[in-house]
């Protein structure tokens, strides 16, 4: 279709493109490169003067160590537990609150999701104390729900990504759906949510991401080692004077592994939903 | 399909029980008690930060503990350092603090001043105690102590700032004597020192890495008899030995002989040169025992700071404070844990060999230090712990003061500039601050 | 850019059952008749999450900055006295100003290059390779990459340097060293970090245009840049302006990098600490938590009158298809 275009225009078009994509993978790239050399240095190998980038002799045991010094598997199924969950339950209500957003007139509609909007505006640091009592007052302290429920519940972002992608989609299909007498949730359910494939998956990506790298709330919020998350086990590794950074680095390097394990395969899904949804329209 | 609950039914119940949560903390919060709090009777919980070698060593450390006497069941929680800080606030605020914890500089006075710790003298001198309060230099013992003389914090475990030296580095830069040999000669002079500066700068290599916090400024200056603080009033700005003090290390930065910290990622990076033979001098404390001694390659020594008369010259001593929770339910069982701690065996236990990452702050347990004679002068961290004073109490009584002196100082460190405008600006400045009691 | 096509779209798709459309006000009150109750279902559990955890804490953070407290003891009211010390306080306008600027070097550079790469990324065929480079940094913990980026950017043991000096024979400035660089630097980390999401809600975006407006516009001879200025930009306003509000709130309460990359207690921070910054440091460094709450009330308003303006703008540039 459309090859109005001469050949060769096409071809010096797809080798600039994938040109330009490699230039900027090497500098999205390169920094984690850097990561892994430090990572099996020795200690003091990673101030030589002038730098040097590859370590010599390779400090393999460094992993070995990292690994030993935390306790990284509990942490790993914690972080990986807490992100799939408070993914579950987001994407769930952010869909519905969208909705409402999105196709029901109600009173106070655009008030009310200014004020979600506003939410996104009080900077977290000012939350943290405030949620900790709340959480301590009704008994949930050192509970992985305290870090639950306040994500899932409630996601101001995603309420908003879906509520602009909902817009983008023709009302008329519910519209007579609801003639024909379904309801509201029928609708919602079976018309609305297939068609949201792509910023569904989208948004869980993210969120789980964010999840995954939550610091300070799992910090703050629990004291159980045998509870803590993949973040806060890391920051162990930087001590009071002193931080070693080859183990930081392969602590680094182990938190990111398996979270880009999980992209890639999840990623499978969020192709054939794409394509699922996209170019038929 | 109808729903059973109406919109307005709804929002009402859902604001009443945010507003509630919120209300019912609000209150507890006003009032500093948790009923709901689950602590048993006998039960401690205790807390300090580190790194994963010293929680694990702490946690045995509780274990022994345990397994020694049975009026008191102690459980450890050991927290990363990042963030530290902000933990024991926020658990403060909740009421569901650890019974016994450590505390940093900043943020005991601020405790003191809440009135958030339990009076520790009695409990010192008391029938329970394993450490007196006469166990302690008297002098690190200010920053604990409140306005009308009460102690609420001791320091546990401390760090006097000495200076280590790379004996390789010396004697390839043509200083045969090494420094701590000067220093019993009594040659271990200002002006002697300059000129081993100049040595080590001729074989191309810079002598120290110079980092501008109290740590390290602060040593640098009452070597040679410069005074910052005098009766509570800032003075640095009107003290000329300081002045000059300042100047020399501005000097010897211009010229390239040392390096100044932040041109070092994260101003880290110079136990890292010191262990790679790239640095003459490094101003430290005990912490890196463990990293040097691996270093096989290392050949290293302390020795205090020189002065200007070549005698010993004294140094602050970093320490961090042992308090007790004032809303702890039984001070005594939680003074049991907190003196286990600081007793001579607890101390012997904590700062063993291996670990190495501090001084005793009680006398008795000094021979932990001495054991396994690294480095070969190790005394001086003794030594230097007695004669030494504790991190300013003014800065630690108004959190911020510490900004208003070094960041002043550190772009005059970078950029240079008129130093009397500068330090006069500062004394301003901090003496404000202190009569005002905040930044 | 305007909402008005250059060429007339093709025909919608015809919906799947085609009942003979009802009068305007009938088809209106069947279809919105039981709105309110229905609003009550669907957005429950997220009103439930809002008041407990968002709206009681910014009750409690409001009532904060009327007192004076310092985290652990007792709590004195002070009425505005935080306000008109922060108003007279010449680090909050500093603070404001550094946060002004770090936006404006963060938004566009967060918008243009997810946008570049997202359509670089859907004429490509290796598309999942360079998905999955791009989105690495986002995947990252913020200590992890700004360690990195502080190790990377140094002036003096940099490898960026290092590569400029022997490379290019450049004489590069000290990137973490210097106030105005080390700003630039901050906003550089902060970009190459976000980038793979912007990237992938771009994409999502992208997918879902109708490919035949496209064909459509290549038939009727449009250039490339006139198919993506006049179908591709316009259809894809809703994402843009999603991710615009997102990278404005997103860059005004940066904190991670500067937090990591600004040295302590030094003079560069006069320069980058911004106020979200300044929320913290007032906080859990100086225990002024009063003040603390009322820099965050000033920093909520002005978000709020930003986020407002931006979406009574929309309606000049937003296209929706309704």
């Amino acid at each position: 279709m459309a090859a109005t275009r001469p050949r060769a225009g096409r071809v010096t078009r797809s080798v600039a493109v994938n040109t330009l994509l490699a230039v900027g993978a090497l500098v999205m790239l390169v920094p984690f490169v850097w990561m892994v050399l430090s990572s099996l240095k020795g200690f003091s190998e990673v101030f030589a003067y002038p730098p040097k980038w590859l370590p010599h002799p390779a400090q393999w045991g460094n992993y070995v160590e990292a690994w030993q010094a935390v306790p990284f598997g509990r942490a790993y199924f914690n972080s990986v537990y807490l992100a799939l969950v408070i993914v579950a339950m987001q994407l769930l209500t952010c869909a519905m609150a969208a909705y409402a957003f999105a196709r029901l007139r109600f009173r106070g509609n655009n008030v009310l999701f200014l004020l979600f909007l506003a939410t996104m505006m009080v900077p977290g640091q000012l939350t943290i104390i405030p949620v900790f009592l709340i959480m301590s007052k009704i008994g949930l302290y050192d509970s992985h729900w305290s870090i639950i429920l306040p994500h899932g519940l409630f996601s101001a972002f995603g309420v908003f990504l879906l509520r602009q992608f909902i817009r983008g989609i023709p009302v008329e299909l519910e519209d007579a759906a609801l003639i024909d007498g379904a309801g509201r949730w029928r609708v919602f359910w079976s018309i609305v949510m297939p068609l949201l494939r792509a910023p569904l998956a989208a948004l869980g990506v993210f969120t789980f991401v964010s999840q995954w790298n939550n610091f300070y709330g799992p910090l703050i919020l629990l004291s159980s080692p045998e509870k803590f998350t993949v973040p806060v086990l890391i920051a162990q590794f930087k001590g009071e004077y002193i931080t070693n950074l080859p183990l930081l680095m392969a602590a680094a390097s182990l938190a990111v592994v398996p979270v880009l394990i999980i992209f890639v395969v999840a990623q499978r899904h969020i192709i054939n939903g794409m394509t699922l949804t996209g170019a038929g329209k | 399909m109808s729903t059973p609950v109406s919109r307005r039914s709804f929002l009402i119940g859902s604001s009443t029980l945010g507003l509630s949560l919120v209300g019912g903390s609000l209150l507890a919060a006003c009032g500093g008690e948790d009923p709901t709090a689950p602590a048993a009777a006998g039960e401690v919980t205790w807390s300090l930060w580190g790194d994963s070698a010293t929680l694990k060593r702490h946690q045995e450390l509780n274990d022994r503990i345990n397994a020694s006497q049975s009026a008191v069941k102690a459980s450890f929680v050991g927290l990363p350092t990042d963030g530290y800080a902000k933990k024991i606030t926020a658990e403060l605020a909740a009421g569901n603090a650890p019974d016994v914890f450590l505390v940093g500089d900043t943020q005991l006075g601020q405790l003191i001043k809440d009135g958030s710790l339990a009076e520790l003298g009695p409990l010192l001198d008391g029938p329970l105690s394993k450490s007196t309060t006469s166990s302690f230099n008297p002098k690190l013992l200010a920053p604990g102590t409140s306005g009308d003389g009460k102690v609420y914090g001791v320091p546990a475990a401390c760090n006097p700032m000495i200076m280590w030296f790379n004996s390789k580095v010396l004697e390839e830069a043509g200083v045969t004597t090494s420094p701590a040999d000067s220093l019993t000669a009594g040659s271990w002079t200002a002006d002697y020192f300059q000129t081993v500066l100049d040595k080590v700068k001729a074989t191309g290599k810079r002598a120290f890495v110079f980092s501008n916090w109290n740590g390290e400024t602060y040593p640098w200056l009452t070597s040679r008899g410069g005074k910052i603080f005098d009766g509570g009033q800032f003075v640095a700005h009107e003290d000329p030995k300081t002045i000059d003090t300042i100047k020399w290390l501005r000097e010897l930065l211009a010229s390239e002989t040392i390096w100044y910290a932040s041109a070092l990622p994260q101003g880290q990076g110079a136990d890292a040169m010191f262990m790679a033979d790239q640095l003459a001098f490094t101003l430290t404390g005990r912490w890196v025992v463990p990293q040097y001694r691996k270093q096989s390659s290392l050949r290293a020594d302390v020795v205090p700071l020189p002065s200007t008369d070549g005698s010993p010259s004294s140094t602050i001593v970093l320490a961090s404070y042992l308090v007790i929770n004032k809303a702890t339910k039984n001070v005594d069982n939680a003074f049991r844990v907190f003196t286990e701690y600081l007793s001579k065996d607890g101390q012997s236990f904590i700062l063993d060999g291996d670990l190495g990452l501090a001084v005793p702050s009680i006398t008795g347990a000094d021979s932990v230090v001495l054991s396994g004679n690294y480095p070969a002068h190790a005394q001086t961290f003794l030594d230097q712990r007695d004669s030494g004073y504790s991190s300013m109490v003014e800065e630690m009584r108004v959190p911020g003061l510490s900004g208003l002196i070094f960041k002043p100082l550190d772009k005059y460190f970078t950029e240079g500039g008129d130093l009397t405008a500068i330090m006069s600006d500062m004394g301003k400045q901090v003496n404000a601050a202190i009569q005002k009691g905040s930044v | 850019m305007g909402a008005k096509a250059v060429l007339a779209p093709p025909q919608p798709p015809p919906a799947p059952t085609a009942p003979p459309p009802p009068r305007p006000r009938r088809r209106r009150s069947l279809v919105h008749a039981r709105d309110g109750r229905w609003a009550v279902v669907f957005l429950g559990p997220q009103m439930v999450g809002l008041v407990a955890f968002v709206l009681g804490p910014m009750v409690f953070a409001l009532y904060l900055s009327l007192t004076e407290w310092g985290g652990s003891g007792p709590i004195t009211f002070v009425g505005l006295d935080n306000f008109r010390d922060m108003f007279r306080d010449h680090a909050f306008w500093s603070s404001m100003q550094n946060t002004v600027w770090l936006t404006v070097l963060v938004v566009p550079g967060q918008l243009v290059s997810g946008l570049l790469v997202a359509l670089a990324l859907h004429q490509t065929r290796l598309k999942t390779l360079f998905r999955v480079i791009y989105f690495m940094p986002v995947v990252t913990s913020s200590v992890a990459v700004s360690t990195i980026w502080i190790w990377l950017l140094n002036g003096t043991f940099g490898p960026v340097n290092g590569i400029l000096r022997e490379w290019f024979g450049l004489n590069p400035p000290d990137w973490m060293g210097e106030p105005r660089y080390l700003v630039i630097s901050i906003a550089l980390v902060t970009v190459w970090q976000g980038l793979g999401f912007f990237m992938v809600v771009f994409l999502a975006g992208l997918q879902g245009i109708p490919t035949a407006y496209l064909e459509a516009a290549e038939v009727d001879g449009a250039s490339s840049f006139r198919r993506f200025w006049h179908v591709t930009l316009p259809l894809l306003s809703p994402t843009l302006f999603f991710l615009t509000v997102m990278s404005l709130i997103g860059a005004f309460q940066i904190f991670d990098t500067v937090y990591m990359m600004t040295p302590q207690n030094s003079y560069l921070g006069d320069s980058t600490r911004t106020v979200v910054f300044r929320i913290y440091d007032l906080a859990f460094a100086r225990y002024q938590f009063g003040a603390s709450a009322a820099n965050a009330v000033v920093l909520f308003v002005v978000l709020l009158v930003l986020t407002a303006g931006q979406m009574l703008l929309q309606r000049r540039w937003v296209h929706y298809e309704e």
